[in-house]
């Protein structure tokens, strides 16, 4: 390749900006000195003019109409088109959130009552028995006769607590109305395993310990059931035969 | 009075008088229109385009850069909405072919059936000088790239800089001077059979 052709690769694609003026003033110094020794880009500089000419040459067609004067009617007809599709979006999208929020409310209530009572039972067997108002209160605790570990004082702090968590279990029943297995017996202190006695509210130590679970003119006698009614526990409600209501605390 | 354009800008966001704006968009309406019919194709299409960039530009007024001119901003407005016809218009074409190796082969005949048309005529020279050049040169224009039939549409027609055209294309300067290039040289080449004879006439006079 001599330098002629080398100068000739270089130059040709400057000479569409060369003939547009738009190039820079060293390169157009360049570019002459190269055309007027080259016949081969004079000739290709010759037909990029007869391109510009043959464009140039091409009439320019205006509108048929001034449709400038249509601007008006088309934001008009812009603004309906764009209206419509928002109105329908925002009535489907209502729609599809309606649906959605009844789907969700029957799932929740299909499976969360009976998850949540099976939960309950199985976290806190305590369950409280409603009999006729104007009972004295005794408390029972099967769990406490086995397992209590803490003090009679705990204990009554434990059932005075506000939130209603009143274990361990307590049974509040008049004895002659409980049922021969919810019969109540001593609550007995953690300390010693006495076996359970007979209730005698007489005695001065059950009528001791009995005081600090008895709630005068409270209208609930609460007896814990303390999983031996498997049925109440699952259900957490349950009624017996004496209209012990029994309903599970939470 | 002839206000120019920015003032006739101040005054539609003033008063939003409709007309303010249909006045100033007027004043470029057989500009954009020309160009519009020179991407597109037809005059009904290039109409087309002409309203839905007259909508652009009143949907758009208040983005109008500051130190670029309203005429740059229009051909810019215009430019792009071509662009998206003409793609929109692709994708129709091939949605309504069922084979696609048709659309190719028809696309080589129409080509083919160019150079056919030219190698037919005895004369192509004496066709473009008895006043077929236009139609001619619009069809081979057709042939280019949408991005560099633009910019030759842009510069040699519409007698845009190659920096207004660099801003209403978004690139610089060096991507609008390749384009212009690549796009006489493609230009030139369809156009060749046509101008045999004639082209070593041409003289340099620096």
């Amino acid at each position: 390749m001599n330098t002629s052709e080398a100068n000739c690769k270089k130059i040709e694609p400057l000479l569409d900006a060369f003939v547009d003026s738009e190039l820079e003033p060293p390169l157009v110094k360049e570019v002459e000195s190269h055309l007027s020794s080259c016949s081969a880009c004079q000739d290709k500089l010759a037909s990029i003019q007869k391109v510009i000419a043959s464009l140039k040459a091409l009439p320019k067609i205006g509108p048929t109409r001034d449709l400038s004067q249509d601007l008006e009617k088309l934001i008009a007809a812009k603004k309906k088109k764009k209206v419509l599709p928002l109105k329908r979006i925002f009535v489907l999208s209502a729609c599809a959130a309606l649906v959605l929020l009844m789907i969700l409310a029957i799932f929740l209530q299909t499976n969360n009552a009976p998850e949540t009572a099976l939960n309950k039972n199985q976290a806190k067997p305590n369950v409280i028995a409603v009999i006729p108002s104007g009972k004295n209160i005794i408390a029972e605790s099967q769990t406490a006769q086995s397992n209590l570990q803490t003090t009679e004082e705990d204990q009554s702090q434990k059932e005075l607590n506000p939130r209603g968590n009143l274990s361990p279990t307590i049974a509040q029943k008049s004895p002659n109305q409980l049922p021969p297995k919810l019969k109540p017996t001593n609550i007995e202190s953690p300390s010693d395993n006495k076996p359970p006695e007979t209730p005698n509210t007489n005695d001065s130590n059950s009528s001791k310990v009995n005081s600090k679970f008895a709630l005068q003119d409270e209208e609930l006698e609460i007896a814990t059931l303390n999983e031996r009614d498997n049925t109440a526990n699952q259900i957490g409600i349950a009624t017996d035969e004496d209209g012990l209501y029994a309903i599970k605390l939470q | 009075m002839n206000l120019s354009d920015e003032a006739l800008l101040e005054n539609f966001h003033t008063t939003k008088d409709l007309q303010v704006l249909a006045s100033l968009v007027s004043r470029y309406q057989n500009r954009v229109h020309n160009m519009a019919l020179r991407m597109v194709g037809s005059k009904e299409e290039a109409e087309e385009v002409v309203q839905e960039t007259y909508l652009r530009v009143a949907e758009n007024l208040g983005n109008v850069r500051r130190q670029s001119a309203f005429s740059t901003w229009i051909f810019r407005i215009c430019q792009n909405v071509c662009m998206d016809w003409l793609r929109a218009k692709r994708r129709r074409q091939e949605m309504l072919s069922f084979n696609p190796v048709s659309v190719v082969a028809e696309s080589d005949a129409s080509t083919d059936s160019l150079s056919q048309y030219a190698d037919a005529r005895p004369n192509p020279e004496q066709e473009l000088q008895q006043g077929e050049q236009a139609e001619l040169v619009q069809k081979c224009l057709d042939q280019l790239p949408d991005s560099q039939k633009m910019v030759l549409i842009l510069h040699d027609i519409e007698g845009l800089s190659y920096n207004q055209i660099a801003e209403v294309i978004d690139a610089n300067v060096g991507t609008v001077r390749s384009r212009i290039h690549y796009a006489r040289a493609r230009l030139r080449e369809l156009l060749s059979p046509y101008y045999a004879g004639t082209t070593r006439t041409a003289k340099f006079h620096p």
